[in-house]
C-alpha cells in the first residue's frame, strides 16, 4: 500500500489527463475489456468501445484541469480508487465545464489500468 | 416503547426463577431409540416434563422443574421404553457429589447446564455468590475469587458445542470493572444480549476493551451502576456497540432502519442488467444512508471497519455567475481544516491525517462538519447516481452527485468550542459569513462491501462544492415516459428513478444542437452515430412488436432504428428492455448481444415479448 497511493493517484491522472488533452485516441492502452467507462448515463465496456466513445465526443480542443483529486486504498489487492473535480476546456469556450470524475484502478503487473471510470458534467457555464 | 421490554425482563425473571430451582436428573439404558423417542415417553407416561436433554457418556441428561419432580421420577425406575428397564438418577441438588479436586470441573460444567435456558438461549449468571450450589460446594472459597471463576466458566462454556448463546445475564455480581468477564467478548462474539445491572461499574474506561468486540450486540442493561449517572454514558455505549438498539430499557436506534441498511441484497451479476439487482438496492442504501447522514450520523459507524476510510476534499472554485442558482460567496470553513485534495495539500502529514481510518476517527469527523438535509426523496430531479460492480471484492462502487443543505453547525463546534467560538465572532465581527450555512453541491462515492450477511463501507469520499444548479436537471427525461408505465417492481423513491439504471436520470441520449451554452460534450449516442438529420418518420421497417413510443422513435436515427428492430428479433425483448440493452452498450451489437447472453438467465419475463 505504501508504493503511495497518493502519488500514483497523481501521475496516473497527470499522464491520463495530458493524454486525453493531446490524443485520446491512444487512451486505448489504459482500458482493458473488463474496463467499465459510465460516461454521463451511458455506460460502455471495453477498451476499443471506451476509447471510440471517448473519440467520438464532439469538440477538437480540449484542456482538463484538475481542481481537487483525493485517492484512498480500495482494497487489499492494491487498486486505488480516485476521485476528481475539475475545469473542462473546450475549443474556443471561454467559460469551462466542470467535471466530477471517478477512476477505480486495478494494479496489472507493474502498471495500472482503469476498471471503472465514472464521468459526470457538474455544469455548463 | 418499553411495554414490551419490560415484559421480557418479567419473562426473564420467572425463567430464572426456573432455572435455579430445577433439579438435572439422569437416564440409564434408554439406547435403543432416540432422545426425543425418549423425551416424548417421559412426558406421556410420567406427566413429568425433562428440559434440555443432551446425552452424557452412557446417560440422558436433562432438567426437571423441581426437587419433588425429580423425586417422583426415582418412582418410575424400571419402566419398560424400547426393550430395555429404564433407571433414573438424580445428579445434583442432592449434595451427594463426589467432592476432590477433579470434581470441580464436573460441578461448573453442572452449574453451568443448571443456569442454562435452551429455549431461550440464555445463560443466566447472575448473583453467583449467592448460588446455594456454589457456596455449598465451596467453590467460592476454593477458588476464592471471581475473577478465576469467571475465565474458568467461559473455557468450558467454549468447550460445550450444546450451549447456544445469545444473552448472558451478569447482574449482581459487585463487578466494579469488566476485567474479571472480558473472556466474554472471545467466548460469545455473536451476543444479543447482555445484563449488567447492579453492579459497581463506574468508568467507560474499562468498558473500552469491549469496544468492536460485540458486533451484534442489540440490548444492554446496565441500570444500578454508578456509569450510568455519566452524561455521556448513551453516546459511549452506542460508539463501543455499533448496533445497540436498546440501552437500558430504552430504544436509541431505530432498529428496523438499521436493519435495511446493514442488509441491502448483495446480488452481482456482470454488465448491463446487473443495474436490475444493484441499482434499487443501491438506491436504498443511499437513500437510508442519507437519511441517518442528516439525522444521527453516529449512527453509521457501525458500518465502518478499522479498515474503513473516509475523506473529504473541498473543490472551492466559484462557478461562473452565468451558472444558474450558484452561489458566488461561498464559505467552506468548516470543511478546509479536514480537506484532503491532494492537488492542493502539499504536507504528507496532513495528506495522511486527513484520510480518516476506522469508526472513531470517521466520529470525530462527522462531527466536525455542518448537519444537512439532502433531498433525495423530494427533489430527485436534483441527483444523479452510478452504481458499478466491484467483482474483485463482490462489492460495488456508487458514485452520487447532487447538493444538500446545512441546517446546523456541527457538533463538536456547537459543544467544546463555546468560548474559541464566542471570541472569533467578537473578534471578527461580521466576518461570520467564513462559516455562513448555505447550499452545497457535492460528489460522493461509496466502495461497499459485503461482510457477515451485511455489507460494511470499505471505502467513501466526499468532494463539497460551491452550490450550483446541475448540468442534467435541464435535460428533458423523455425516455423515462417509456419507462414509467411499465409494471416493475417500485423503487423506494420517486418513480423517476428507473429501477433498470442507478442513474437517477435515465435521460435520452441528448440532441447534438445543444450547444448554445449547452453541453457540447453531450452524452448517450455520440453524434457520429446520430447525425443532425431532420427527425422525419422512419424508412425502416419495424417489427410490429417493437412498439417504440412515437417520440424515441422520432429521435433515433436509421442505424439506431436498424439496430433496435435486430437486437428485438433476436433477443424477443420488448421495445423498452430493447431499448435499454442498445442504450447501455452504447448502440454497439456486438456488445449487447455478449451482455444480452451473459444476463439472459437474470432478465425477468415481462422484459420479453409475450
Amino acid at each position: 500500500m505504501s508504493l503511495d497511493f497518493n502519488t500514483l493517484a497523481q501521475q496516473f491522472t497527470q499522464f491520463y489527463y495530458n493524454q486525453f488533452d493531446t490524443d485520446r485516441s491512444q487512451l486505448g492502452n489504459l482500458y482493458r475489456d473488463e474496463s467499465m467507462l459510465t460516461f454521463e448515463t451511458s455506460q460502455l465496456q471495453g477498451a476499443k468501445n471506451i476509447v471510440e466513445k471517448l473519440v467520438s465526443l464532439p469538440f477538437q480542443k480540449v484542456g482538463h484541469r484538475i481542481t481537487t483529486l483525493d485517492a484512498q486504498p480500495a482494497s487489499p489487492n492494491g487498486d486505488v480508487l480516485v476521485m476528481i473535480t475539475g475545469d473542462l476546456l473546450i475549443d474556443e469556450e471561454q467559460n469551462p465545464q466542470r467535471f466530477s470524475q471517478v477512476f477505480h484502478l486495478m494494479p496489472d503487473g507493474s502498471s495500472y489500468y482503469v476498471f471503472n471510470d465514472i464521468f459526470r458534467l457538474n455544469y455548463s457555464a | 416503547m418499553n411495554g414490551a421490554n419490560n415484559v421480557n425482563s418479567i419473562n426473564m425473571l420467572a425463567q430464572q426463577q426456573q432455572l435455579q430451582s430445577r433439579v438435572k436428573i439422569g437416564v440409564r439404558n434408554w439406547q435403543n431409540a432416540t432422545v426425543q423417542d425418549l423425551m416424548n415417553f417421559l412426558s406421556r407416561t410420567t406427566r413429568i416434563s425433562v428440559v434440555d436433554a443432551v446425552v452424557e457418556g452412557p446417560l440422558v441428561v436433562g432438567y426437571v422443574a423441581s426437587r419433588a419432580d425429580a423425586e417422583s421420577l426415582l418412582k418410575w425406575n424400571g419402566i419398560r421404553f424400547a426393550g430395555n428397564n429404564l433407571k433414573f438418577e438424580i445428579l445434583s441438588g442432592t449434595g451427594n457429589d463426589a467432592p476432590g479436586t477433579n470434581s470441580t470441573i464436573t460441578l461448573l460444567k453442572n452449574f453451568l447446564y443448571k443456569r442454562y435456558n435452551a429455549q431461550t438461549k440464555m445463560l443466566d449468571l447472575g448473583n453467583l455468590h449467592a448460588d446455594p450450589d456454589l457456596v455449598q460446594k465451596g467453590l467460592f472459597s476454593s477458588m476464592s475469587t471471581q475473577s478465576k471463576m469467571f475465565p474458568a466458566l467461559m473455557k468450558l462454556t467454549s468447550k460445550e458445542p450444546q450451549l447456544v448463546v445469545e444473552s448472558v445475564n451478569l447482574s449482581d455480581n459487585n463487578l466494579k470493572d469488566i476485567s474479571g468477564i472480558t473472556t466474554l467478548a472471545q467466548t460469545f462474539p455473536h451476543l444479543k444480549n447482555l445484563c449488567l445491572a447492579n453492579n459497581q461499574i463506574s468508568r467507560f474506561r474499562t468498558i473500552e476493551v469491549w469496544k468492536n468486540k460485540f458486533k451484534e450486540l442489540r440490548e444492554l442493561l446496565m441500570v444500578n451502576n454508578p456509569i450510568t449517572s455519566d452524561k455521556l454514558y448513551r453516546s459511549e455505549m452506542m460508539r463501543l456497540f455499533p448496533k445497540l438498539v436498546i440501552l437500558d430499557n430504552v430504544m436509541v436506534r431505530d432498529e428496523q432502519k438499521l436493519t435495511s441498511i446493514y442488509s441491502i441484497p448483495m446480488k452481482i451479476q456482470p454488465f448491463f442488467f446487473e443495474n436490475n439487482e444493484i441499482g434499487p438496492s443501491s438506491t436504498d442504501f443511499v437513500t437510508n444512508f442519507l437519511n441517518f447522514w442528516d439525522t444521527d450520523r453516529m449512527q453509521l459507524l457501525g458500518l465502518y471497519t478499522p479498515q474503513s476510510q473516509f475523506s473529504i476534499s473541498v473543490d472551492s472554485s466559484i462557478p461562473p455567475s452565468s451558472v444558474a442558482e450558484s452561489d458566488q460567496n461561498p464559505s467552506f470553513g468548516y470543511y478546509l481544516p479536514y480537506s484532503r485534495n491532494i492537488s492542493k495539500v502539499s504536507s504528507e502529514k496532513s495528506i495522511e491525517q486527513r484520510l480518516s481510518l476506522g469508526p472513531e476517527a470517521m466520529s470525530n469527523l462527522f462531527g466536525s462538519i455542518p448537519k444537512t438535509k439532502h433531498h433525495l426523496q423530494d427533489m430527485p430531479d436534483e441527483y444523479s447516481m452510478q452504481t458499478v460492480t466491484y467483482p474483485q471484492i463482490n462489492g460495488f462502487v456508487v458514485t452520487l452527485h447532487g447538493f444538500y443543505e446545512e441546517v446546523g453547525k456541527p457538533d463538536a463546534d456547537a459543544n467544546n468550542k463555546t468560548s474559541a467560538g464566542r471570541s472569533r465572532r467578537f473578534n471578527h465581527g461580521h466576518n461570520s459569513t467564513n462559516n455562513r450555512l448555505f447550499k452545497k453541491s457535492f460528489d460522493r462515492t461509496w466502495v461497499i462491501v459485503p461482510a457477515g450477511g451485511g455489507v460494511v463501507i470499505a471505502s467513501e469520499m466526499l468532494t463539497v462544492r460551491p452550490f450550483a444548479a446541475n448540468a442534467w436537471v435541464q435535460q428533458s427525461p423523455a425516455i423515462q415516459k417509456v419507462l414509467e408505465p411499465q409494471p416493475q417492481p417500485q423503487p423506494p423513491l420517486a418513480p423517476q428513478i428507473d429501477p433498470m439504471n442507478p442513474s437517477f436520470n435515465a435521460s435520452p441520449p441528448p440532441q447534438p444542437q445543444m450547444g448554445v451554452g449547452g453541453l457540447p460534450v453531450s452524452m448517450g449516442v455520440s453524434p457520429q452515430q446520430q447525425p443532425p438529420m431532420p427527425p422525419v418518420s422512419t424508412p425502416v421497417p419495424l417489427a410490429p412488436t417493437l412498439q417504440l413510443p412515437l417520440e424515441v422513435q422520432a429521435r433515433l436515427n436509421p442505424i439506431q432504428l436498424e439496430l433496435l428492430n435486430k437486437l428485438h428479433l433476436e433477443t424477443k425483448l420488448n421495445a423498452e428492455y430493447t431499448f435499454i440493452l442498445a442504450e447501455q452498450s452504447g448502440w454497439n451489437y456486438e456488445v449487447a448481444t455478449k451482455g444480452f447472453q451473459n444476463s439472459v438467465n437474470n432478465i425477468p419475463r415481462e422484459a420479453f415479448i409475450p
